[in-house]
């Protein structure tokens, strides 16, 4: 399991995310999730959330939409 | 409740002794207005909600428990809910965390990164059943989530999340059960805790090439471990726009209600900027002027809060 050099573990890292990889519905849910933080957004204005939850929902429509928007 | 049902009925009457013909009006329109009962159930569930999630301390838990099994007994005998009624995963909430103000988040030019201690008790315990994170972004909009994932209690990884990469955000996971030289015990307010000290950056190594970048602390080497790269194109606006990027550590919840959780956090939250001659400031503690806090009222308590660089919840 080689590094690049000391102080750079970028392929062990790697190597280790191959053996034991994400859930694929955990990147979705990720993404689903934020939207939900940016409705309760006390701070943000209804255009701001409406613009900013169009974004995300632009990346979950790549694979698929399980936040069910 | 029709708007126009209610359009002749003028509150002076109600003043002149006509009280009773009020009452007969508004009994009218009441058994014409049918009864949501989904709009019942939400407005008990929601009190239920707050009855959970309302904060209290820790010596105090026991009777919250009780108050909240009271409470959904004369819901189902009210038939305000169904017998049995499950909580339907929240996701998004804020447990506990800091986010930064609009000024401070676009205060960079060519650098942003943050440094900071996540407090990752192991397992999370309580009723953690479901995804917990404990993560920050560093204020770039194309830069990485590096953080903490509770999946139920028997599962703890740290991942990088990368949002300059659409479609393929997702790209460390790698199991506690692998990090043991990057973690730790630090003392912060007289209690020991396990930590992972991570730094993520974003930087622009060249004009319009950018790149994110996660450190974790290697605790027997004494040195900042590089484990992450990638390199893309971008600018500044691109790096200052947007939503993301606007929090700092948090712990994000997915379920409705916490209790009984071990402590999680953030110890010496720390930024750096990168000013438009490539040269990087000292590293300085997120401050209350630099920052908010946000609570979702998820059952989360505050243990201790250094002003907002320092914070420890249990619930």
């Amino acid at each position: 399991m080689a590094d690049d050099e000391p102080g750079d573990r970028r392929k062990h890292f790697e190597e280790l995310t191959r053996r034991h990889p994400a859930d694929p519905d955990a990147a979705r849910a990720f993404l689903a999730a934020r939207i939900e933080m940016i409705r309760g957004d006390a701070r943000m204005t209804p255009e701001e959330k409406e613009r900013a939850i169009a974004e995300l929902r632009e990346r979950l429509s790549r694979p698929e939409r399980p936040d069910g928007g | 409740m029709p708007t126009e049902a209610l359009a002749d009925v003028n509150p002076s009457s109600v003043a002149q002794g006509q009280r009773g013909i009020a009452i007969e009006r508004f009994s009218e329109i009441t058994a014409r207005t049918p009864r949501s009962s989904d709009a019942e159930a939400a407005f008990m569930a929601s009190k239920l909600h707050l009855l959970r999630t309302h904060p209290v301390e820790p010596k105090d838990l026991g009777r919250r428990v009780e108050l909240s099994a009271r409470f959904r007994t004369r819901m189902m005998a009210a038939e305000a809910l169904p017998p049995v009624a499950p909580t339907r995963p929240v996701p998004g909430g804020v447990g506990y965390g800091a986010f930064y103000k609009d000024a401070f988040k676009t205060a960079f030019q060519t650098g942003t990164s943050i440094s900071w201690k996540i407090v990752c008790s192991t397992p999370p315990g309580g009723n953690v059943s479901d995804w917990l994170y404990l993560t920050a972004t560093n204020r770039s909009s194309l830069g990485v989530e590096a953080f903490v994932s509770y999946h139920g209690q028997n599962e703890t990884t740290f991942n990088v999340f990368d949002w300059a990469r659409p479609g393929d955000e997702w790209q460390t996971h790698i199991l506690f059960a692998d990090l043991g030289e990057y973690l730790s015990t630090e003392a912060s307010h007289g209690e020991d805790f396990q930590i992972l000290q991570v730094m993520n950056t974003t930087l622009e190594s060249s004009p319009g090439a950018w790149s994110n970048q996660v450190h974790l602390w290697n605790f027997p080497q004494s040195r900042w471990d590089l484990v992450y790269q990638f390199d893309y194109a971008a600018d500044l606006a691109k790096q200052t726009t947007g939503w993301v990027g606007s929090w700092g550590p948090i712990v994000e919840t997915f379920q409705d209600a916490y209790s009984g959780t071990s402590p999680m956090g953030a110890l010496d939250a720390s930024v750096a900027t990168r000013d438009a001659g490539g040269t990087w400031s000292n590293w300085d503690p997120l401050l209350d002027t630099q920052s908010d806090i946000r609570t979702d009222n998820k059952g989360f308590v505050l243990s201790f809060l250094d002003p907002n660089f320092t914070w420890v919840v249990t619930s």
